[in-house]
């Protein structure tokens, strides 16, 4: 076969590239990452997906154990809960809850946290100080617990528990970004670029930014494996997601008098939770294992 | 190392100040529950108050709630620090023994199960556990501190430390019932900082050996005994006494929830509870006391951190 | 008798791309009792790995080969690692060029230096000890030229200045009297003034405990005075070795001889828009090794038979690995 390769040329691949060479050479973040595209397909086709409506009550199927055991019935795959609803379509629809609204919070606390630690990260003296304690004041409150306060004000429910949950995660980004912005902003790169009379604006967004976006992604997996957190630790608590919806959490804390009799509406909402946020998990450990490979060599 | 105690000091005075204002503030922002106007006055007056140790009464039970603060206070200090000394044992030598046999089949098992234990949400690792070992096996003991028959006065709010201050004839069958009551949650509540404490200190003890002092040190030829001894260990646990503040307001958090799904006397199910009645002095209080209690162990930490490792202390002056 | 007597040290590794690349090739070093000899290579040389190579800190996925590798008339080759350890723990001592990194950050210099004495030294009953060890620290810090012991002893290492901390990990590498102290590039990044402090000291130590110094240098003109012999590497490959004043008066090698012209030229000598006088390309990767001789391409006087490496060639001890060296008198 004719070689149409001449010239033999050695081609280093760009950073992106070999972050995705490192990342992808580890099996299990490629299974967490699978999952994750197809938890996003499945929450995206709810709808479609979930067998029955999440509320609707089969009065002649209450607590059946799922398909796969002695008593259980094709209908209902994995079961039907104490008033006769069917698990699955639950499990399903409860997706939207349970990683629909932590993708936007973590997108808007995302979106504002990076543009104020990014503003932060380079002014100097007494704001950046003022602002660098009052972080880490507000860091060193668990989330969980800010978000509780938001709550006590502004009363429990859904969209309540959604804008504390953005507003606990805000911080979090403005500290990192800062941090990260603070330090490639000394390095000997920028201040090149600097001497050379780069603009602010080029300098934040062409020379820093796509030096930090990988520990941006970072922040933004443990963002969200927080946020999912946090929404079902919040439903669990039954101060954020109210009864009837299907947030996992919710479902977690009603089977809590039902464990005795019907395990399973305890085990299964709680292990689609637990998958999803070791998938989350994994994802941003491969990463940080990732970028830490490809610095080193 | 005066200086900077000091410096450290007066700015978690300056914070717990800060706090001050904003559970002041947070009286205004209930619709419900108006004292006074927010005025300086009426802040000073909160204030001092405070200091007093006039917390208010609360809104649903009628009780001092300066009294029953340190009482919750109490329970939830017991709770947290067992839980924290148990993920510190288990998790110090897990992490060394993974990093020396790194890429071991003992390190890979060790390094998947603490991302596994870190992902399990507490609640349901709490569920699973009662299912497991309350429902199933009938080991523990799954609500409350200690079964009620003991009648134990309580005093610190601590109950271990309530059954040996009581002079109950049957002290030491109430000790050991209080012991497994807290079996599980201690449990529950170890998981996270364990999971994520073995990680730290993997990564930091790696790290470590790959140093260039180590390898020196043995090249002189250092037994690898005291090589572990005085060089890895003290300077792998920088890292990890630098995270544990960190690790301890994860823990807090979730000691929130293991407090109310073990029903258990503590700061976390009082706050949650004040939440849902509405009970503003309680939350009020509950809250100050809440993160001044994790802003005080991050401070300890802190300065445990500066003057256990020198170096530490120079760049946070070199900063300023 | 040679001290270390190494012949035909080669060192293989498996590039990231899994070519078979030889990093040391066949490189010889002898080193007598008592003498300073000079290493001197470009990065990329293998210099220190070679130092690396005679303590035996290999990483064990490369493969070493060598025709002799003896220490004392001992083969190390022969030895069991735990052993190697033991002989070069005993008598071997090495430097490094960034010594603040060789120090462990959390323990005083006094504790580390008190560590680093031989317990068989140590003389006295229990409380003895403690003062004994105290006093050999002390007279440690004042062999090496710091007179503050008092202070430096409390310090931490990132309170030292560089050359400071060269000193404390010199007086640490010689507290047990090691037979050979290798110095890797000791003195790179360091003031020129602590750059003679540091000499001096060797040449000192190494005439007053009839130690052996082997130096490191990436540049033929900051080769310590006190050398006796030198050692030129290029890309794993032995160019030239001999006594120092026959290497630097009469090169016959001419890497060699570029390498002395460069470093010896002052740069406002040279004519207006003349070049420099350096050698043609630049240090080949590790992937692209060229066969025979390495210098081949960048060498003024390559012709076809370079393709082949050099048989060595001997003038007294004056030895060198090239098919046309320069004629005797040429410089």
């Amino acid at each position: 076969m004719l070689n149409t390769n001449l010239y033999y040329q050695e081609r280093n691949p760009s950073p992106t590239q070999q972050l995705w060479r490192h990342f992808s050479a580890n099996l299990a973040a490629m299974i967490a990452l699978s999952f994750l595209a197809l938890g996003l397909l499945v929450m995206l086709f709810s709808p479609w997906l979930a067998p029955y409506d999440a509320n609707q009550q089969f009065a002649q199927a209450l607590s059946i154990p799922p398909s796969w055991t002695e008593p259980g019935d094709m209908r209902f795959i994995l079961g039907t809960d104490d008033i006769g609803r069917d698990l699955l379509s639950r499990i399903i629809t409860g997706m939207r809850y349970s990683l629909g609204y932590p993708l936007v919070i973590v997108l808007v606390a995302a979106i504002v946290g990076i543009t104020i630690g990014a503003f932060a990260g380079i002014t100097r003296g007494l704001r950046a100080s003022a602002l660098n304690h009052l972080l880490d004041v507000l860091l060193s409150i668990p989330s969980l617990l800010l978000a509780l306060v938001v709550i006590a004000i502004l009363g429990p429910g859904l969209e309540n528990a959604v804008i504390a949950t953005t507003l606990v995660l805000i911080p979090q980004f403005v500290h990192s970004v800062r941090n990260s912005f603070h330090d490639e902003w000394n390095k000997d790169y920028v201040i090149a670029s600097r001497l050379n009379g780069c603009p602010t604006w080029y300098l934040m967004l062409r020379v820093i930014m796509p030096n930090i976006t990988p520990m941006i992604v970072m922040q933004i997996t443990s963002a969200l494996s927080i946020a999912i957190l946090d929404i079902a630790a919040l439903g669990f608590l039954g101060l954020g997601v109210q009864a009837p919806a299907p947030e996992w959490g919710t479902m977690l804390a009603r089977s809590l008098d039902q464990v005795y009799l019907s395990p399973w509406s305890m085990i299964l909402p709680g292990m689609a939770l637990f998958v999803l946020v070791l998938c989350v998990n994994v994802v941003g450990d491969s990463l940080r294992t990732a970028i830490k490979e490809r610095t080193e060599n | 190392m005066i200086r900077y105690t000091l410096r450290r000091f007066l700015l978690f005075l300056f914070t717990l100040w800060l706090l001050t204002i904003v559970t002041f503030s947070l009286g205004f922002l209930f619709p419900e529950f108006k004292h006074s106007d927010p005025t300086v006055g009426s802040y000073l007056a909160y204030l001092s108050a405070i200091l007093h140790g006039d917390w208010g009464v609360s809104m649903s039970t009628g009780q001092d709630v300066t009294e029953q603060l340190w009482i919750h206070l109490g329970a939830t200090i017991e709770l947290s620090f067992l839980a924290m000394l148990l993920s510190l044992v288990v998790a110090i030598p897990l992490g060394i023994l993974a990093a020396m046999n790194q890429r071991s089949m003992f390190d890979r098992w060790v390094v998947s199960a603490a991302m596994t234990g870190y992902s399990i949400p507490v609640f349901w690792l709490a569920q699973l556990l009662i299912l497991l070992f309350a429902v199933h096996y009938d080991w523990f003991a799954i609500t409350g501190q200690i079964t009620p028959l003991y009648d134990i006065p309580t005093r610190t709010g601590a109950v271990l430390v309530d059954v040996m201050l009581s002079d109950s004839a049957n002290a030491s069958l109430a000790f050991w019932d209080a012991v497994n009551h807290m079996v599980l949650p201690v449990i529950v509540l170890a998981m996270m900082p364990l999971t994520m404490l073995i990680r730290i200190m993997r990564d930091a003890t790696l790290d470590v050996l790959d140093k260039n002092y180590i390898k020196a040190a043995r090249a002189r030829g250092l037994s690898e005994l005291k090589l572990m001894r005085r060089h890895a260990l003290p300077n792998a646990m920088q890292p990890l006494i630098r995270q544990l503040g960190l690790q301890f307001s994860v823990l807090m958090t979730n000691a929130l929830l293991t407090e109310v799904i073990f029903n258990r006397l503590g700061i976390g199910s009082w706050l949650v509870k004040s939440i849902y009645e509405r009970d503003y002095p309680v939350l009020q209080s509950g809250l100050l006391v809440f993160a001044s209690f994790i802003l005080l162990i991050n401070l300890l930490v802190e300065l445990y951190h500066a003057w256990r490792y020198p170096q530490v202390r120079q760049e946070l002056y070199a900063e300023y | 008798m040679y001290l270390l007597d190494i012949r035909n040290l080669s060192i293989e590794m498996t590039s990231p791309k899994g070519k078979r690349v030889k990093i040391l090739d066949k490189v010889n070093l002898r080193v007598h009792a008592g003498e300073i000899h000079s290493v001197v290579g470009e990065s990329g040389s293998g210099k220190s790995l070679l130092a690396k190579a005679i303590l035996g800190f290999i990483n064990p996925r490369w493969t070493v080969t060598a025709d002799r590798l003896w220490w004392n008339g001992k083969d190390l080759l022969s030895l069991t690692p735990k052993q190697r350890r033991q002989v070069s723990g005993r008598d071997m001592a090495m430097i490094f060029q960034n010594p603040n990194s060789y120090l462990d950050p959390n323990s005083t210099v006094g504790e580390q230096l008190a560590e680093a004495i031989p317990a068989g030294d140590v003389r006295g009953t229990f409380l003895r000890r403690r003062v004994d060890r105290r006093t050999r620290v002390k007279r440690l810090l004042h062999r090496v030229g710091v007179r503050d012991h008092e202070g430096i002893m409390e310090s931490y290492p990132f309170e030292l200045s560089e050359g400071i901390a060269q000193k404390v990990s010199i007086a640490m590498a010689v507290a047990h009297r090691p037979k050979l102290l290798i110095a890797d590039e000791p003195t790179t990044a360091m003031e020129s003034s602590t750059r003679g402090q540091i000499y001096k000291l060797l040449a000192r130590l190494s005439y007053l405990q009839d130690m052996s110094v082997l130096l490191i240098t990436q540049d033929i003109g900051s080769i310590i005075p006190e050398s006796q012999h030198v050692t030129m590497l290029y890309c794993g490959q032995l160019m030239e070795s001999g006594p120092k004043d026959a290497i630097l008066n009469n090169p016959r090698h001419p890497y060699t001889d570029s390498m002395i012209r460069m470093s010896m030229q002052r740069l406002d000598d040279l004519p207006h828009k003349s070049r420099l006088p350096t050698l043609p390309g630049s240090i080949p990767t590790l992937e692209h090794m060229p066969i025979g001789c390495r210098l081949g391409p960048r060498c003024p006087k390559a012709r076809k038979e370079c393709v082949q490496v050099p048989r060595v060639s001997k003038h007294e001890q004056h030895s060198f690995h090239c098919h046309f060296p320069l004629a005797e008198d040429d410089s």
